[in-house]
This record gives C-alpha cells, structure tokens and sequence, in this order.
C-alpha cells in the first residue's frame, strides 16, 4: 500500500491548510524514493478514506503536487508519480558559488565595444559625485509639492485623481513642458514652444536616441577636446568615428572642424565648455551654424551648467540663433536640483519632431507623475529661478575665495582660467610640481581636486586638474586646501 | 526671475538705452509675456552686472515706450495691452510661431539605418495604439493600490540628510540598500537566489527590455517570441533589427518543440511563465523543465518577465523559472505595474551572473539616474513589510470581483463562449463561439461601457476572431451583472 510507505503524522494539525501538509508529505515520498517513478497513486477516493480527509482535499493535494510537476494524470489510467521528477532542477547548491568561472557570453557588438573601453581604462563604472551641496536644495519646499501630488492619489475623489489614470505620454506631462519651456524661453533664450521640448527620466537616453537615429557605423562626430566623456563614449559604443576638435578660451576652434571637412554631427558646450569653461565666442557661434547648415550637420548644444556664470554674461543659447533648424538642445537641472530630480529635456528642431515622437515611446514611455508634477509646480511658482539665483551668489563666493586662497598660498606656481562658469575651477600646476604628489596629497587631505585625464580622448594635459568648489562650503575648503598644500610643500 | 540678454555692443549708444532695447526685444518675441512681472531692478543688476541706476533708467525708457507699467509697491510688469500695433505684431508673431511647420522634415537618407527601422517600428506601434485606445487597462484602481502609504514614504524621504552620502554616488544599477531589498522580496515570493549585484533597478519598465536587447542582440540575431504575446516589448526588439520568431502557446506554455525546428538556435526567449499574457495559463512544470534545459543546451537566454504574477486565485504558485534554473540562463523581469502604476514607475531585472558586469556598463550608458526618493520609499515599503499585507489585502478583493464578473458571464453569455480557462493576475480571457465577430462584441461593449479589450494586437501572424481581454481590477460588483445582460442582448441584436 502506498500510503503505508510514507512517513505520516498521527493528525495533519501542523502549518497551513491540510492539503498542502499531504501534498508536501507525498513530496517528500517521492523525493526520498520511497514511491518510484511511474507508480500509480491510489484514487481520490481511496486516498481520502486512507488518510481520513474529505476528498476535495485529497483532491487539492493531488492537483497541488500535478501543478508543481510531480505527478502526471493520464485519462483513463489514473494519476502517476511523474518519470522525471522537478527535484533534479531544484536540486540547487545551498549556497551559489560566487567564485565559479562565469560563463562564457556572446555580447551584442555595442555592449563588446563598452567593454573594450573599459578594459583599456577609458571609462568606469562607477563615478563619485561632486556636486551642489545638499544644504542648498529647498528640501522643505520639494516635500510640500510631492505632498500635494502623492494626494492625489490617496484622495480618490479629488478632481486630480484623473491624472493617475494611465495616459502614455512618451513626451512627458504636458504641464511640465508648457512650464519648462517658457523658462527657457525666459531664461536661455531658446526659440521652444511645448511640442519641440522632450522630458526624459534617463539623461543618458537623450544623445543614445538621437545617435540611434542619426549615425550609421563610422559617421564622423566632431566633439571638444578635452571635452565630456561621458557623451564621446556613448557615440563611440554607438560606432561613430569620432573627431576631437581643440577648444581655447574663445571655446571649440571651429576653423579647425572646418579644415577638416563635413561631419555628421557636432557636439557642443557653447555656453560652459568642460572642463575649461570657455564659453563659445559670437563669431565662432555664427561660423558654426553657417558650416552646419552648410554641410547639413546637426548639432547637439549640451546647455549643461549654463545656470552658473559669475561675470554676469548670461549669453543666450546658440539654438536661439539659429535660423536654420539644425540644433537640437540638451538641458537638466542636475547641478540646480540634485539628487531630488534627475529629469532631462530635450528641444528638438521642428523637423525631428515626428521622427523622435514615434521613437521616444518604444525606449522610454513612462516618466514618474509626481516627479515631474512636483517640477512643474516647482517652475511655475517661481522657485527655480530664485534658486539659481541664490546657488550662483553663493557659489560665486565660493570660486572668489578660493581662487584668492590659491593665489596666495601658491603665488605663480598656479594657473586659474580666468573663464568663470560651473561648479568647477580650471587650474595648471607650473612645471616642478608632481602628479603623483599632488593625488596623494589630495587623497590624504580630502582637497576635492581631480586630474582632467578622463576629459581627454587623446594624450591627456599634464598637471592639469579641476577642483570642485561648491560642495563642502567656504571654511571647510579653506582647511583643507592648507592642509593640501602643507602636504605639498613637505 | 533670470532672462538671458545679449547687450549688443552699439557704439554712441549709451548703456541703459541697449538694456532696454534688448528688453524691448524680448517682449517683441514673447519671451517675456504680457502682463507678467519683469525681473526685479535688483536682480537684473546683480545677473547683469549693471548698476541699479541703469537698470531703472532702462525701465523708465520702456514705460515711456508704453511696454511696461510699474505698479507702486508690486514691481515693474509688461503691460497687458501692447501700444499701436506693437500687440498685433506680438500676436501674429506668436502665432505664426505655434504654427510654424518645420521648412522640411528630416528625411530618410539623413537618418541612420537603425534609425529609419526605429521611427519605422515606432509609428507602426502609434498606429496599434489608435486602435487600442484601452492600452491602460488593467491598471490598478487607486483604491488597490497602497497609494497611502507611498505618500507618507515618499514624504519621509524628502528629507535626506545631509551626511547621507547617497546623493554623491551615482549608482546606475540602483541604491545598494533597494537591490538587497528586491533580492530578499524576490526570494520571499518567487524563490529566487539572487545576489543583490544581480538586481538592477530601472527607471521605466520599457528601458529594460531595450537594455537586454542592447546587451545582447546583433541585427538579425534570432528572438523566440511568445504568440501572442506583449505587443510593445516585441517591439522594442524589433526596432533593434532583432529576427522576432513568433511561437505558438499551448495550455502549458510556449511550445519548445517548435523552437527546436529553428535553423538557427534563439539567442533569446521571451516568455511569461506566471500568466501569460495575454492568455493568462501558467507554465506547467514539465514545460519549464523542457525549457531551461533546452536554453541551456544552446546557450539561449530565456527572459522571463514575471509580469501580474502577483494574485492567484485557487491554483498553487510555481517557482519561477529563475528559481529553478541553474545553468545561469535566465534573465528575470518584473516591476510594480499592478500594485502601485499610478505612482512608481520603478522596476527591475535579476540577471543571470554571467551577464551583471557587462549590464552594469551597458546601464551607466542608457540610464544612468534614477530617482533618488522614490528609490528610498520602495525599499521601506519592500523592508517594512507593507508590500506583501497590501497584496494579501488586493488578492482577497480581486477574488471577489473576479467571482462576481465570472458568475455575471457565466449567467449571461455562457451559450456564445468556449470555457472560460484559469488563471491569474487582473483579467479574464473570453472566447467567443465562431458566428461572433471582434466588431460586434467592441461595438457592443462600447455601447454598455465594458471594457474589453480585443487581442488583436498581441498577435504577429493573424489573430483570433472573437478573442477579449476582461479586465476585472476595476469592475464595480453591483453593477457588473447588469452590464453584462445589457451587452448580451445587445450582442444578439447586432449579431
């Protein structure tokens, strides 16, 4: 008799509902081989009698163990134990060998490229982050507006609650737009309207997309050099044969790019170029955009950290200026807002509207509604603008001492660029100074100075390096920046 | 308020006089609209660098033009009504600007191949999506979901603090703290053995599909793909020039004996074991067993989107697919669709091991940012436990309205349908007896208000006559038995 050879309890009194207690006892039957594969259980019927259960629970445990793969029912002959039992998969190491030799796994070409420039040090994976200061985020005022958006959705009849039903908007929430676009329009002097401007949740998305759309394997990409490492690798994983163009304090050298002959597409930081902080001349602005409509480039204006001048020259956009729909805008308010909002914009030229609408939802259709409500609340009530104004004299003062600190501790033996932008100073070491000196002397007093290498696609400048001024507050910077050149000076 | 103006160099022309000109300008173009406050004289000196007494002169010289008005005690604002002709000029300008068509559109030979195929795929989903208005169904109702509690997470984590050093790390695979949180959740409800480098948090449920096929798909590369199956992540990979095979689904699942005839081995199958979607059967265990081993065998990955495998009703649930695999072959997916849509758009993969360090880099390259506060209120609301009481609570309501929108059918149109099958998750499926068209039940429906949803867009190859999606989330228990004998003598009338 089967039920005979299994080990049952007196009384199915332990955890959980009784069919389950016997379905996990005929289980354990079958795994410990005390009922062979193939066997035939006894019917519903006898199994209830046998085991003293009403015979829908008989039935429940079979059903039970035939959903999880260890007895099969045939018509007509009955319920058997399962010829190969789902215990030889489950059969798993309790603990999974983390040092196991990993598999062998054939990338797709894009991801084999990432790990190239991995492999050869041109790109990590993990990037610590020098920004705002968090004490300069109105945290207080970011938590009102999430509060009255998360309300919605807890006061189901308020009017708002339609908002939380399921409306794709690949573009983002409209209000969003119509807000983010007139502080552009204010602010940056971007010719925008509502239907040009993109929100994006991934920042990163904006140049993957337009790459996508824009660049067969091999299309020549002017970039800055030095110039953002991150933008140069995503064009290069995308397969572009990227070209480094030379900036100086009048910012890229576009005699340079047109020298060398028609692009595809140019990517620029006009109004803050990193890690100079040139900002881009009126004439090289205008020689830009001719030679782009010329050759038919398009041109990607990286307004990055725009918010931030100090010699109150806000200059307006180069998209503004351009009469020729070749530009397409990037803007975020990382370095305004972070780490409460991460969103990204986008203003596309009229032309690439449709082509990037019919795109954008296929990546990426859903943004965060409260994020971008709160956003939206957060333009329209004035509170972005008189934030940047605020951050900009703080952060002014902040380079102000600091480049005095510099000067006076180190004299000429260091050069400040003059350009004055960003959250990040610009300095040379004169000859005499030493690289490796001067990391460790930064590692061990927590001066925040980082050599530019990673800005650079060719031969990195030696002795060159940025500090990032806006972070740890004037005294603290003071303090270890002595501290720093105490070190050095040993 | 900041403006951006550029302060042409005029020679002869004093300073306060091309400040205002520069200001008239931006009223002209709209930038500064009408009736809205002008900077304060402060501010504009202070982002100009101009003296106060220039800023004011300026002011002065646009109130005499009539282009600004000041008003004692609130500031200097653009006036509503723009003197002479000026607001007509402004008003034509801006429309002419709204409804500006761009001079030409970009044209194919300026987009890159890839691109041509995305914009190609993209409008033929936008086309799909005019015929599926109901693309939303099956949301949650706000009432299922723990929309309270989110608030008072999200409200606690806006204020972070200052030593927290999270803000300063940009973490493209997610907060630490959530990914060991999603990996001891996954273990709880799924069985899975996961390390927390293993899980990856995005920001939107498409961008996983797209990172997969990024990390692993060569043009022309070979997807099996479940028939029918989710229309928008085939998609996705179709607009990376992946070869997307559709397979057949049996009662048991995706039938492998059919990829087995394949020339060309999938290096990719998609599937959803827990429900199918749309056709909501659970994989059985032999078919699991069938699959990995399979997969395994010729080095496939199988991607198991785990999709509304949160409510049972009756059936035991099985261990996914990840929990049972040990050849390092399956990719997991699964996100917060149906518990909490309407708030959090966060969701998540559990890779395999073989393929965390390559994802990490592809990551930090299509989404690099995620939010910071949302990130902070999931993990408290994976950790503290509210998650699994909030589903316990939804599970017992949905069984109620399934209940009822099964009796409501059975009572009302069960001599037009073949049996209804099992299954979980929010939805129904009904299969109307041949004579029955998909036109006459949507028109029905619509006339009566039920929401069903026609299958015809899950289908690659032609799709089944008569096939609908119930969504029962949302259905209201008193009424639904009305509106289903309202719809079934409609549908003998039309018929």
């Amino acid at each position: 008799m089967l039920i005979d050879r299994l080990e049952l309890p007196a009384a199915f009194n332990g955890d959980g509902p009784v069919s389950k207690q016997i379905a996990e006892c005929l289980r354990q039957g079958i795994i410990d081989g005390l009922v062979s594969p193939n066997i035939i259980l006894p019917s519903v019927r006898e199994m209830a009698v046998q085991l003293g259960v009403s015979r829908s629970t008989a039935a429940r445990a079979i059903e039970e163990l035939s959903a999880q793969g260890y007895v099969v029912a045939e018509m007509g002959s009955g319920t058997k134990v399962a010829a190969r039992l789902p215990g030889e998969l489950e059969e798993k190491p309790s603990v999974r060998d983390e040092h196991a030799p990993l598999k062998e796994v054939e990338l797709s070409a894009f991801a084999r490229r990432l790990m190239s420039r991995q492999a050869s040090g041109a790109i990590s994976t993990l990037v610590s982050y020098n920004g705002p200061s968090l004490k300069d985020v109105p945290l207080g005022i970011w938590r009102d507006l999430i509060a009255r958006h998360c309300r919605a959705g807890v006061e189901v009849d308020s009017s708002s609650a339609s908002q939380l039903s399921y409306a794709p908007e690949p573009f983002g929430f409209p209000p969003l737009r119509e807000a983010y676009a007139s502080y552009l329009t204010r602010a940056r002097a971007v010719k925008v309207n509502a239907e040009r401007l993109v929100v994006f949740a991934s920042r990163n998305l904006r140049l993957d997309l337009i790459a996508r759309l824009l660049l067969s394997e091999g299309d020549l990409v002017a970039v800055e050099e030095p110039g953002f490492s991150t933008a140069r690798e995503q064009l290069l994983a995308r397969g572009a044969t990227v070209l480094p163009i030379g900036v100086d304090s009048q910012g890229m050298k576009v005699d340079e790019l047109i020298a060398a002959g028609p692009v595809k597409l140019i990517y620029v930081t006009p109004s803050h170029q990193e890690p100079t902080g040139a900002v881009l001349s009126m004439i090289r602005r205008k020689q830009l955009l001719d030679y782009a409509a010329k050759c038919g480039a398009y041109i990607i204006e990286d307004d990055y950290d725009s918010e931030f001048r100090y010699d109150g020259r806000p200059l307006p956009s180069l998209q503004g200026m351009d009469s020729s729909d070749r530009v397409i805008y990037l803007s975020c308010l990382w370095n305004v807002l972070a780490p409460v909002t991460r969103l990204g914009f986008m203003v596309l030229p009229a032309g690439m509207v449709q082509a990037v609408h019919a795109c954008k939802s296929l990546v990426e259709r859903d943004v965060s509604y409260i994020e971008q409500a709160a956003l939206s609340d957060f333009i329209n009530e004035g509170h972005l603008e008189k934030l940047i104004r605020q951050k900009r004299q703080v952060y002014a003062s902040c380079r102000q001492s600091l480049i005095s600190k510099l000067e006076s501790i180190f004299d000429r033996q260091i050069w400040t660029a003059p350009e004055s932008a960003g959250l990040e100073l610009l300095v040379r070491f004169q000859d005499g100074f030493d690289s490796q000196t001067i990391e460790s002397a930064a590692l061990q007093s927590g001066f925040p100075i980082t050599n530019t290498s990673w800005w650079y696609f060719g031969n990195p400048r030696p002795l060159e390096y940025t500090i990032s001024f806006t972070w740890l507050g004037e005294e603290e910077m003071a303090k270890r920046l002595e501290h720093f050149a105490s070190l050095l000076s040993a | 308020m900041s403006i951006a103006i550029n302060l042409e160099y005029k020679p002869y022309v004093a300073l306060y006089r091309r400040l205002s000109d520069a200001l008239r300008k931006a009223i002209l173009e709209g930038r500064l609209g009408l009736g809205e406050p002008m900077p304060s004289v402060r501010d504009l000196a202070e982002s100009l660098k101009l003296s106060r007494a220039t800023v004011l002169k300026a002011y002065e010289d646009l109130q005499i033009q009539g282009l600004v008005v000041s008003q004692s005690g609130s500031g200097t604002y653009v006036s509503s009504h723009l003197p002479g002709d000026l607001g007509d000029l402004l008003k034509e300008r801006l429309q002419e600007e709204s409804q500006r068509s761009p001079a030409s559109f970009i044209s194919a030979s300026e987009l890159s191949q890839t691109g041509r195929l995305l914009k190609e795929v993209g409008c033929k989903q936008q086309e799909e999506h005019v015929h599926l208005p109901e693309i939303g169904y099956g949301g949650t109702p706000v009432e299922l979901s723990p929309a309270r509690e989110w608030k008072s997470l999200m409200l606690k984590h806006c204020d972070i603090h200052e030593d927290d050093q999270v803000p300063f790390m940009i973490e493209p695979a997610g907060l630490p703290k959530l990914r060991l949180a999603l990996s001891n959740y996954s273990k709880r409800r799924r069985s899975i053995e996961s390390s927390p480098e293993e899980v990856f948090v995005f920001g939107s449920k498409q961008m996983r599909m797209e990172l997969i096929g990024r990390l692993l798909l060569n043009p022309g590369d070979v997807v099996a793909y479940e028939e029918p199956g989710y229309p928008e992540s085939r998609h996705t990979l179709e607009a990376l020039a992946a070869q997307v095979v559709p397979v057949p689904v049996d009662n048991e699942g995706i039938q492998v004996s059919y990829i087995r005839r394949f020339s060309r081995p999938p290096k990719l199958i998609y599937v959803t074991p827990s429900h199918q979607d749309p056709l909501t059967m659970v994989m059985s265990m032999p078919r699991r067993q069938e699959l990995i081993e399979y997969a395994a065998a010729v080095g496939s990955f199988i991607l198991e989107d785990d999709y509304d495998s949160e409510f049972r009703y009756g059936k035991p649930i099985l261990p996914s697919l990840r929990a049972l695999d040990h050849h390092d072959c399956v990719i997991y997916m699964s996100s917060f669709w149906k518990i909490l849509y309407q708030s959090l758009r966060l969701s998540y993969v559990i890779f395999p091991r073989c393929l965390s360090q390559p994802a990490l880099l592809v990551k930090g390259y299509l989404e690099r940012h995620l939010p910071l506060i949302d990130q902070l209120a999931l993990t408290d609301l994976v950790n503290d436990g509210h998650l699994e009481k909030h589903l316990k609570r939804s599970q017992r309501i949905l069984a109620h309205r399934r209940q009822s929108l099964i009796l409501a059918i059975t009572r009302h149109l069960r001599e037009m349908l073949e049996p209804l099958g099992e299954g979980g998750g929010t939805h129904i499926i009904l299969n109307f007896k041949s004579g029955v068209s998909t036109g006459s039940v949507s028109k029905a429906a619509g006339l009566v208000g039920w929401n069903l949803v026609s299958t015809d867009s899950y289908y690659a190859t032609e799709s089944v006559e008569g096939q609908f999606i119930v969504p029962f989330a949302d259905i209201n228990i008193d009424t639904i038995d009305d509106t289903v004998k309202k719809f079934a003598q409609l549908l003998r009338e039309i018929r």
